[in-house]
């Protein structure tokens, strides 16, 4: 019994990641008709980002997430320049298409790049508090995982009010909601599409560095998180946040759990046989755009 | 146009006339080698153009059937069957696969069936990854009787075969069925055209073409480990070459092929990844700017010389 | 069942709602062989989605479709294309990358009682020819003007070789001279004796065409006759027409 609830506290703590990786994603497929299914390789360079800032400088990787939502949101408004402007002249289904192309082909180039920059071995930060926990009763909670959570919890909060509650916000909403409707309303939607994009990288890499926080970074680590990503979407809910949280938790809680019946081995395995079936019970995901 | 084509055909005869010769003329193991890999990713590429090129389906799961074509091939060839048993059955399994994930993948709309299928192919990795651990050597008396020619030969035959599958299919049909289904499949129902069943239908050939290629290369690879053959880089050469050399085309593929290999051999003399990095820039560039790769490049330049000709006498 | 004088068409009770909203209910009516229905109403009214059941794009809640006789209800677009019905679509949809031919030849090659390529091909020139694009047979249908799209539409939905042709709204986005052009291919359609259930705003082309008009209105049947009565009815006048009233002095 114990050891189950302590996979399910474990699964809660990565959870809140999972739903912090997924909705920059999220965002920026619902604001753009974009799907970059290199968002993983974004994670990952977030997670370099605070990786670097420890071995240069010990930055505790909590400080770091200051450094790598700033730096992956201009980033990420460099990439959607480059790569993603001209796609927003197409049709729907041709953007979406032709934006899984690119994606694929950026996914890429950013691993090999991170490969050949920083080679491919694993790096992890190591903060002095690494490795200390809080029992509450038989049941350990790793605080690092735990200030995580709270902070991805923080940062998904902050999201939903900045959505709600600014002009800038509104506006990301009215886009995804109709864009030829903001268009006609005097919405600059080439701005919107560029800060959409810039805010999901931001929000991959505040995701990055606080994976860092208590996993390994490699450069591989990136197609794995675009598909925890796409899985925690089609879960939860398209646009809506806090369903994606709840969802990254579900998938958190599912893998550790399946991980802890079936061996470890099969804990990625469970998510993606969930994204099939409920793909197959709901051809265009639980969320309809 | 016409003169282009049929010059085209006398071109593609010669040339697999010529391959065909290569293995009787030399023996250097460097260039059957490197022979065997152009086919190899022209066979694959071809199988995926038929799918993403013709059909208009974009999946991103094919290293899923030439991993699984090579991985029962390998396993059957090895265990002491035949050749041509481990290679039929291993294509057979893979059409069974193909059935078994294209009705339910292919239903998914929009970015979903790209998506789902990059799912199994995962699903599939991973899971091959944790039942079969230990890495597949050829052992030592296979070493002993190895011979490049065979393998050779049998890649040829199979970038031969899909190619001319393309070309049949674009003039039948089926091919005018598939051309409907990509644009609009909502007119391809409105004029007749039974969507679901083209794309099953196309959905499993190409994957057979992408399973049987998996299994010459599970009978040419010395060693390997069994999640090797279902890495999604497989899916990501087979997008690559089709769309560098023109997605959609019959000449694309072994072009694309040909081009990706030269480079990558010459890129990774200095640096092994760097070859990754370059084609995924190039990757990213021709579906930007080149949608229809070197053969809309090379009929540019053909009609324009044509009609230069054509003024001047 | 089928007796011999019933409609070639036939809808019963067809009913098709979208969450709460009901677009179509219990929608009766026969189309007979030969016949052009005129189907008017207001945006909204259920009209387009009444196709789409008939054609099989959408499937009904309830009620049935009948061609000649056979309920086809429950069978896909595409097997009911080669039954026999055809149709066009509000908004004109060409195979972009396919030339006019190419979007014309397809059409006859999965249609009804599609002949082999060569004779295929020859039928798909000559469909060019009846609405008059013959000229831009090689060109890729999206380098056409509106016009010559919905030209390739037309032909394209003949290629199919339908006994009912579905219309709808064809001559939206058209200028007057456009409209004649227009009009007369679709003459030329009727007197090839074709069952056409048309779909339009433009009063003076229902008037020219149809034998009969019904109009829709919550998705319902309201009014159905001959052009001139029901198109004289104050109902309809106000009901529908409103604004557009003068038109038909």
């Amino acid at each position: 019994m114990t050891i189950l609830l302590q996979n399910a506290v474990f699964g809660l703590l990565i959870g809140g990641l999972y739903g912090l990786g997924a909705v920059g994603l999220s965002l920026v497929f619902g604001v753009l008709a974009v799907l970059n299914v290199a968002h993983g390789e974004l994670i990952m360079l977030g997670g370099y980002v605070s990786v670097w800032l420890f071995t240069l400088w010990r930055v505790d990787p909590f400080v770091s997430v200051l450094a790598a939502g700033p730096l992956l949101f201009l980033g990420g408004a460099a990439l959607f320049r480059l790569l993603f402007t001209r796609l927003a002249s197409y049709s729907e289904e041709v953007r979406i298409k032709n934006s899984i192309l690119i994606g694929f082909g950026l996914a890429l180039v950013l691993q090999t790049l991170a490969i050949l920059a920083w080679g491919a071995d694993e790096r992890a930060v190591t903060p002095s508090y690494a490795g200390r926990v809080a029992a509450i009763g038989n049941v350990v909670v790793p605080l690092s995982r735990l200030g995580a959570m709270a902070l991805a919890f923080l940062v998904l909060g902050g999201l939903h009010l900045f959505l709600t509650r600014t002009r800038a916000g509104t506006a990301l909403r009215a886009t995804a909601d109709d864009d030829q409707a903001a268009t006609l309303v005097g919405i600059p939607i080439g701005r919107i599409y560029l800060t959409a994009f810039a805010l999901g990288s931001a929000l991959a890499g505040v995701a990055g560095a606080l994976v860092s926080v208590s996993d390994a970074i490699s450069p591989a680590i990136g197609l794995g998180w675009t598909l925890k990503a796409l899985i925690v979407i089609v879960l939860g809910g398209m646009g809506n946040i806090f369903g994606t949280f709840v969802a990254g938790l579900f998938l958190g809680v599912a893998e550790s759990m399946s991980g802890f019946l079936l061996g470890n081995a099969y804990r990625e395995v469970v998510g993606l046989v969930m994204f099939l079936i409920v793909l197959s019970v709901r051809p265009r995901g639980l969320f309809s755009r | 146009m016409t003169r282009i084509r049929g010059a085209a055909w006398i071109m593609g005869a010669f040339v697999v006339g010529a391959l065909t010769m290569l293995p009787l003329v030399t023996s250097s193991r460097s260039v059957l080698t490197w022979g065997f890999l152009v086919f190899l990713y022209a066979a694959l590429a071809q199988s995926w153009n038929l799918l993403g090129g013709l059909a208009g389906q974009v999946s991103l799961g094919h290293a899923a059937f030439f991993g699984l074509g090579a991985f029962v091939t390998r396993v059957l060839w090895l265990g002491g069957q035949s050749l041509a048993t481990a290679l039929a059955a291993g294509t057979a399994v893979v059409i069974a696969a193909g059935i078994l994930i294209g009705a339910p993948t292919l239903r998914l709309r929009g970015p979903y069936f790209a998506i789902g299928t990059l799912a199994v192919a995962e699903i599939l990795r991973i899971t091959t990854g944790n039942l079969f651990p230990e890495v597949s050597t050829l052992p030592a008396r296979s070493l002993a009787g190895y011979a490049l020619a065979p393998r050779y030969y049998l890649a040829l035959g199979a970038a031969v075969v899909s190619t001319l599958v393309v070309w049949a299919l674009a003039r039948s049909r089926f091919g005018y069925g598939l051309a409907a289904v990509r644009e609009d499949e909502d007119v391809a129902e409105a004029i007749g055209v039974h969507v679901f069943r083209h794309k099953l239908a196309v959905f499993v050939l190409s994957s057979a073409l992408a399973g049987a290629t998996g299994g010459i290369f599970g009978y040419y690879h010395l060693s390997f480990y069994p999640q090797f053959v279902f890495s999604p880089l497989w899916t990501f050469d087979a997008l690559l070459i089709t769309f560098l050399g023109g997605a959609g085309t019959m000449w694309g593929p072994p072009l694309g092929a040909a081009f990706y290999l030269l480079f990558r051999e010459a890129l990774a003399l200095r640096l092994v990844e760097i070859h990754l990095l370059i084609f995924g820039a190039l990757f990213v560039l021709v579906v930007l700017a080149f949608p229809g790769g070197l053969i809309e490049a090379w009929r540019m330049f053909a009609s324009r010389w044509i009609a230069v000709r054509e003024r001047g006498g | 069942m089928s007796g011999d004088r019933q409609g070639l068409l036939q809808l019963e009770g067809l009913t098709k709602a979208f969450g709460g909203l009901l677009a179509v209910s219990r929608v009766s009516f026969d189309v007979a062989e030969g016949e052009i229905l005129g189907l008017l109403g207001p945006n909204g009214s259920g009209k387009t989605t009444l196709l789409n059941l008939v054609a099989g794009a959408l499937r009904a809640d309830a009620g049935r479709v009948r061609l000649a006789g056979c309920d086809i209800t429950s069978l896909p677009a595409s097997v009911r294309t080669r039954l026999g019905i055809a149709r066009t679509f509000q908004l004109v949809r060409p195979l972009s990358k396919l030339s006019a031919l190419d979007n014309v030849l397809v059409a006859r090659l999965y249609g009804r009682d599609a002949p082999g390529f060569t004779a295929a091909r020859r039928e798909s020139l000559q469909l060019l020819d009846v609405v008059g694009i013959r000229g831009k047979a090689d060109a890729p249908a999206a380098h056409l003007t509106l016009m010559e799209r919905k030209r390739v539409e037309i032909a394209r939905a003949l290629a199919t070789q339908p006994r009912v042709l579905l219309l709808d709204e064809p001559l939206a986005g058209l200028n007057p001279t456009e409209v004649d052009a227009a009009l007369n291919i679709f003459r030329r359609i009727r007197d090839s004796g074709i069952t056409v259930v048309l779909v339009e705003h433009n009063v003076r082309a229902v008037r020219a065409l149809c034998h009969r008009i019904i109009v829709l209105n919550y998705g319902q049947n309201v009014v159905q006759g001959a052009p001139d009565d029901v198109l004289a009815r104050p109902e309809v006048i106000e009901a529908y027409l409103g604004k557009a009233s003068a038109d038909f002095q």
